[in-house]
Order: C-alpha cells, then structure tokens, then sequence
C-alpha cells in the first residue's frame, strides 16, 4: 500500500507520470494473494476452514489471521509466514520503479527521504505506510488530538472496510475538523441512542464505490448506485454496532439516506472529514457527531 | 420450488438475494421496501418464506414480522440484517423469526440457512 502513497508523491514532484503511476499501482493489485486462498494452498487450512473464517469476517470487525487463530486454524507463526507469502507491497513497488528503468535503487532512496521531509513524516510513520497493515497507518492521517476516540475508532473500521470490500489500494489523506461540508453525492446513515451519530460517504468516488461493493455498473451517480453505497455503509456500521455492543454501548441504526443534489451538511458541533482516493476517485467519509447537524 | 418474498428497503440487496435464490431455483414472488408492504404483500401471495431486512423506514423488519406471526403463526421468515443488531435479533427470535442471515451475503450460507428453514 505504500506505493500509493509514495507513487502519488513522485508524480506530483513529475518524477511520475500518471500513467505509469496509474500503470504500477494497477500491477500491484494482482501481485498479492488472498490469505485464506494463500493458507489452503500451503495446507495450514481446509477449504472449509478458510470458508468458515471468510463467513466470521462478515459477523465481526476481525482480520482473517486473527480469527483462525482464535479458531486454532492458524498458529502465529503461519499467520507471519502467510503474510511474508502473501508479498511485501513496498517491495513490489521498488522492484516495479527499477524494472521499468523509472529510477535507480540510490534515487528511490534520495526521493524517500524527501518524501518524509516534505510531508513531516517520522521513521516510525514511514514505517507504518510500508507495514500495509491499516491499523497502522490510520493513525499516520488523524494526528489531531482532538479527534474523539469513537470517530478514531469509527474511521479505522471504516478504512477497513474500504480496503476488505472495496479497494487494498486505496490512498487516505490527513482528517479535517470542519463546520459545513457540501457536494452533490452523497451516501449516509445515522447512529442513535448512547451515540448519536451522523456517517456520510460523499463525492465522485461513490461511483466506484457503488459499482464495486453492489457489482453493477452505473452510467451516473444515481440513487441506484448510491443505494449500493448506502448498503455499503450499512454492513460497516453493523460491524461498528457489533464492537460497540461488546462494551455496553448500545446503539440502533436508522434507514440510510441518499443526496443525488447540491447538499450542505453543516453543524456547530464536531464534524471531521477523510478524504480517501479509490483509483483516484475521492470519497470524503463524513462524520458528525454529538451536536445536531442540518442538512440541507 | 418454494416461492420466496423479499423484504428489504435496499434494491441492491433485493437484486444481489433475488439472483443468489433465483440461480437456486427458487420463485421469487414478490419484493417489498419497507415492513408494511412486507405485511401486504405476504397476505396478498402467502409465500412459503419471507427474508425480512431489519432496519427499513416506515415499519421495521421486526415490526413486520410481529405483525405476520400474530395472523399466520406458521408463516416462516428470516432475518436478514447488518451484524450489530444484537438485541433486534433477540427480538426477533422470541417473536418467531425462524433463522438469521448476516449481510454481506455468503452464498453458501443463504443456500443452506433457506434450505434448512424450508425443511423444518
């Protein structure tokens, strides 16, 4: 996943073009192996197994190793070797830049260091964004301590899910506080009861998420496709609903709402906004919390 | 084979359940967005089952299937919902329902949940 970050970085420095950042990000894609096909093929797992896991992960915000190992499918130690199986995106990135002759192994070198000066990354963060682990690098874009722990926690879950259902390419950028908001498209459902809650997904890049997660094409954002982001939306929330549950909270989703016109949400209280780029298609994930929001 | 009515406020739910059902040979009689055309329609075409959504505008799924149950007990309907409805599914199982599937659908369970119900 680094690569999408990176790559987007030499592209805007011209170091890239976008075709053969778009050319790299789109080989990548292919080159890494699902762990649950990656665990059959290395006998570590029946067929039935690695079903039976693949049907828990739509019950609960979990990651397949975590849950076969709380199965006794997997030991730890499989679940490592699995995950170096299953390729170092980094790696694969770098490899691709020299293959094509873009740059020397020195360059990459001298244009990563100017990568973290210029967007003030630390080793550690840097480190994160090459993990491909995204409990990892959520934190790297919601530095802002004031974010509360239930819009983190909220946000991780997402991005989540956005890579399970909808993309392992996707680019996040840094989380915004923001007061009003306003586009033309956009997917939500609202949390009520110990949290009230107000979760939009706005933007172009609804298309793709419509057409990915209902496997349907749309000509148009229409309210077609944004039920396809609304049921999207739906299964993430469950599975927020489910982790809060676990800790006594209770919440009830309501019936998600679509906006196919100019709409403005705005509030007084917290609102923040992260924007995410699915095959560079932005889709801001909209967040109000607490206060009472308008939408207009 | 069994003739399946459809509740669920989502038409991409209703399109990805009718083609999972259809492609089992299944009849899919009848859709229905909300809890009370859920009720309407089952009155109106008595399927042998109902998948029934449980967050949907105007009457919930478990609205629909209290109301279903108290005029057909023998009505068979399946919860069909997002994880994170734990305690609309305790409702739901004390007023009747007879399974639960979890959405994002899994093909293999649908087939054998629907298959399981249908046989009891």
């Amino acid at each position: 996943m680094f690569g999408v970050y990176f790559g987007k970085y030499l592209q805007d420095v011209g170091v890239l073009t976008t075709e053969q950042y778009t050319d790299i990000i789109e080989q990548s894609r292919t080159a890494r192996v699902k762990m649950g096909l990656l665990a059959v093929s290395e006998g570590f797992m029946t067929e039935a197994q690695a079903d039976e896991v693949n049907q828990l992960q739509a019950m609960k915000d979990a990651r397949f190793g975590d849950i076969a190992i709380d199965k006794g499918y997997l030991t730890e130690e499989q679940v490592v070797a699995l995950l170096k199986k299953q390729g170092d995106s980094y790696l694969l990135f770098v490899q691709a830049l020299v293959e094509r002759n873009l740059l020397s192994l020195e360059e990459i070198q001298k244009y990563l260091n100017q990568y973290k000066k210029s967007e003030r990354l630390t080793a550690l963060e840097i480190d994160a964004l090459k993990s491909s682990d995204i409990d990892k690098i959520i934190p790297v874009f919601i530095k802002d301590a004031s974010v509360p722990p239930i819009v983190r926690d909220y946000i991780a879950l997402m991005a989540r899910n956005v890579v399970r259902f909808i993309d392992n390419k996707v680019r996040f950028e840094k989380i915004e506080r923001i007061n009003t908001y306003t586009t033309k498209y956009i997917a939500s459902q609202c949390f009520t009861g110990d949290y009230e809650l107000f979760i939009g997904i706005c933007g172009q890049g609804n298309k793709i998420i419509g057409e990915t997660y209902g496997k349907e094409e749309f000509a148009a954002i229409d309210e077609d496709c944004l039920d396809a982001v609304c049921e999207f939306i739906n299964v993430s929330n469950g599975l927020f609903g489910s982790k809060l549950s676990q800790e006594d909270v209770k919440i009830d989703m309501l019936p998600p709402n679509m906006y196919v016109d100019d709409t403005t949400i705005s509030t007084e209280g917290m609102m923040y906004m992260l924007p995410c780029f699915i095959k560079e298609q932005r889709a801001d994930i909209v967040i109000c919390m607490e206060t009472k929001w308008n939408i207009n | 084979m069994a003739n399946i009515l459809i509740v669920d406020d989502s038409r991409t739910s209703r399109r990805i359940l009718k083609g999972l059902l259809e492609g089992e040979g299944y009849t899919i009689v009848g859709e229905a967005v909300n809890g009370q055309e859920g009720y309407d329609k089952y009155v109106e075409l008595k399927p042998d089952l109902v998948t029934m959504d449980i967050t949907m505008p105007i009457m919930t799924g478990v609205e629909s299937l209290k109301k279903i149950k108290a005029e057909f007990p023998e009505a068979k309907v399946i919860m069909v919902s997002a994880a994170g409805q734990q305690h609309n599914m305790l409702e739901a199982v004390q007023s009747g329902a007879a399974e639960f599937i979890a959405k994002p659908f899994d093909a293999d369970e649908i087939k054998k949940v629907i298959k399981n119900v249908l046989e009891a």
